[in-house]
């Protein structure tokens, strides 16, 4: 049967059988969790273990559980190895899109991104959750009834007329996209495992990135998929004990998403006390640039002027289009893309970005609260007070670099303007300010550890597929033996590892502003072709490649020269939005090349229209050779 | 006889995607309006204070919006699968 199909088909029983199995292990892990951080709390509290053995624990027995699961699923078939066999139920699909999704950017940096920039934050929060409304109805069924691997494979074969060099544009963009991405998360598991568990920066790095191997090594998609789910609980565990706790203390209710509210109103109150600018005033900040001022001189080049599009301060033009970059970006990165590949159906996967959306917005719900409780707190009992009698928590964390304070009048009690914060404090520190024992702060130490590692684990498996799968043996050698296929993936699995690693590990400042880039390159690359593509059958292979490849340019373009002298700007936008001009020339070289040239031929035409069916499979047999499932 | 079945295939897939798409194109249109216009009179709507004492301007993009998506995507997901692909005869699985 594997012969007809592009994979052995699972019926509905066999679904349904399937997830309850796996409710019952994940509940299990969940109550084994919280049992685990209970036990050693007591431990810490009765028997004085000390925090670095805590730290320890967390650490052995979170990197165990992920290479225990990624051992078990090891695979020699391809379908797993790439799509974890298309028998993903929805909402554990949708778990393991929420770990794959939500980075160590997410976990750690968003709040404190929120405490730093107030109202203009939020662009973060809408862009990166409204993404999942156009990936839900216009990408995600369609991807899936597709059903092939990656994400060239369907621009290889939706603009078939020149498949090669179609699918050679996309993998490059896709390597592009997630290579950006991923050395930031490299950086983000050495920061963590410098700070939490005492190692040096280079070994934290190398010893996350054997973590991220043991995942994925053996069994590719399919161990991924299965650590996530369990790296998601660890991190949506991780994130919401501490704020409870601290909305508890501060407010009396334990309900942080609600009672912030309260905070938010204090915070008002105390800043028109003390003649400081609005925390909830929007469009007060120039969002980017601040970061090149610390990055360039690393990199040998000049720092621009840190303060620039005055004109542009106090609109909300910025905001809405950073906003509209970061959700098109989301629809388009590539890692997140394939997660609806693994799904049984077009209707599943319809219905697991729901499930995706939902396991994110728990987080990015309660991220605000974060930073507003903790802003309180710093308003209410730092700041004012003699710099001699602070808070306990406030010298901890001075130690650490994260806090600087600098009493700049010598009148030994201290203002606003003294206290100087990086951003990661938010997360890191709210465990102790809401009074709580090290056992929860190396909860949340493992819980961005797994945000990080998850992340990672998708972006990595996209570079290498798009090397193995699409470049070596859809391109370059055709004839390769199953074996030697399998053996290139794993192959280039660690090349990537071992490289993002090596960009890791200068610890430029630079990496960290990439994040954003890479949301941008994905707006200017994938989002216009794949829109198009399913959308309107006269585009054609001329223009999708056309597009592909002025949009990345225009994109990294404009990045690169308002990055390096933030005067040139279109529009008064920053690098941070360029996938707003990447995207336009995109569609408009889309639209353009594809008319003046001739239409895809009829058979490509009739795969768009049976695309829009959400039942069987899809008739067009799109390669030759995509059969998959047997052993070798 | 062959021509008229497969034309009537063709205009019951036809129809079945502008259905797809007046759902997709209403829905779409609620998300650009939760996104996009509220932000521009943030200021103001800051003045107004609901719940727990939250400024409007500030819910609405830190709570509100995000509210209103994850209902978009389970409204266009439950729609389809459960009415939508019904109507035109594609629930049946296997």
């Amino acid at each position: 049967m594997a012969q007809e199909g592009s994979y052995v088909r699972v019926t509905r029983k066999e679904i349904s059988v399937f997830q309850s199995r796996l409710a019952r292990y994940y509940g299990a892990f969940l109550v084994g969790l919280i049992l685990f951080t209970l036990l050693i709390m007591l431990l810490e509290l009765y028997a004085g273990l000390p925090n670095r053995v805590i730290g320890w624990l967390f650490i052995l027995l979170t990197l165990g559980i992920y290479a225990f699961i990624g051992i078990l699923n090891f695979t020699r078939r391809l379908d797993e190895y790439y799509v974890a066999g298309r028998r993903v139920p929805a909402v554990f699909n949708g778990m393991a899109t929420g770990a794959d999704w939500m980075s160590a950017a997410s976990f750690i940096s968003m709040a404190g991104t929120l405490w730093l920039l107030g109202y203009d934050g939020l662009a973060y929060i809408m862009g990166w959750t409204g993404g999942y409304v156009l990936l839900a109805l216009l990408f995600a069924p369609y991807i899936r009834k597709f059903g092939q691997f990656t994400i060239p494979d369907f621009v290889a074969a939706r603009f078939a007329e020149r498949e090669k060099l179609a699918r050679l544009v996309a993998a490059i963009c896709a390597i592009i996209v997630s290579f950006t991405y991923v050395t930031a998360q490299v950086t983000g598991v050495g920061i963590i495992m410098s700070r939490f568990f005492g190692l040096d920066y280079r070994v934290g790095v190398f010893v996350g990135l054997a973590g991220v191997l043991l995942c994925s090594f053996l069994g590719g998609m399919k161990s991924i998929t299965w650590t996530q789910v369990a790296q998601y609980i660890i991190l949506i565990v991780a994130y919401l004990i501490p704020v409870t706790v601290l909305s508890a203390r501060l407010t009396g209710i334990p309900f942080p998403q609600l009672m912030y509210g309260e905070a938010l109103n204090q915070i008002v109150q105390i800043e028109r006390q003390l003649n400081l600018s609005s925390y909830v005033e929007p469009f007060k900040t120039a969002l980017s640039n601040a970061s090149a001022v610390r990055s360039l001189p690393e990199i040998g080049l000049p720092a621009p002027e840190p303060i620039v599009n005055r004109d542009w301060v106090g609109t909300p033009w910025e905001f809405l289009a950073l906003t509209f970059c970061l959700m098109t970006g989301t629809a388009g990165l590539p890692h997140i893309l394939i997660r609806y590949y693994t799904v049984p159906s077009p209707k599943d996967a319809r219905l697991s970005v729901g499930w995706s959306l939902f396991f994110i917005y728990l987080l990015y719900f309660t991220a605000p609260a974060y930073a507003a409780f903790s802003r309180w707190e710093v308003l209410r009992s730092v700041v004012g007070q003699q710099i001699a009698t602070l808070p306990a928590w406030v010298n901890n964390w001075v130690q650490t670099g994260l806090l600087t304070i600098n009493d700049a009048n010598g009148d030994g009690i201290l203002q606003f303007s003294e206290l100087q914060i990086v951003g990661d404090i938010v997360v890191l520190a709210t465990p102790e300010i809401a009074g709580l024992p090290f056992t929860i702060a190396a909860l949340v130490a493992a819980g961005g550890l797994a945000a990080a590692l998850s992340t990672a684990d998708g972006l990595l498996l996209v570079i290498s597929t798009a090397l193995s799968h699409d470049i070596y043996a859809k391109i370059i050698n055709p004839n390769a033996s199953y074996g030697r296929r399998f053996l290139m993936s794993r192959v280039m699995i660690l090349i990537a590892a071992v490289l993002a690693g090596l960009a890791a590990i200068p610890r430029l400042a630079l990496i960290v502003q990439m994040v954003a880039w890479a949301f941008s390159l994905a707006a200017s690359t994938f989002f216009p072709v794949l829109l198009l593509g399913i959308f309107w059958k006269r585009a054609n292979a001329n223009g999708a490649i056309a597009g592909m490849i002025g949009g990345l340019l225009t994109c990294i373009a404009y990045m690169a020269a308002n990055y390096v002298n933030p005067n040139i700007t279109i529009l008064g936008l920053s690098h941070l939005s360029a996938g707003i001009f990447g995207m336009a020339v995109n569609f408009a070289l889309q639209v353009i090349v594809s008319l003046a040239t001739a239409p895809s031929p009829k058979h490509i035409q009739d795969m768009v229209e049976q695309l829009r069916i959400p039942v069987g499979e899809l008739k067009v047999a799109p390669q030759p050779g995509a059969v998959a499932g047997g052993e070798d | 006889m062959e021509d008229q079945r497969s034309q009537a295939e063709q205009s019951r897939i036809a129809a079945y995607w502008r259905e797809n798409w007046r759902l997709i194109i209403i829905l779409l249109t609620i998300w650009f309006i939760v996104s996009y216009l509220h932000p521009p009179f943030a200021k103001a709507l800051n003045d107004i204070h609901i719940l727990t004492g939250f400024p409007l301007g500030y819910w609405l993009s830190s709570q509100g919006a995000i509210t209103v998506y994850v209902i978009l995507i389970f409204t266009y997901a439950l729609r389809m699968n459960r009415v939508i692909d019904k109507k035109y005869g594609f629930d049946e699985e296997e």
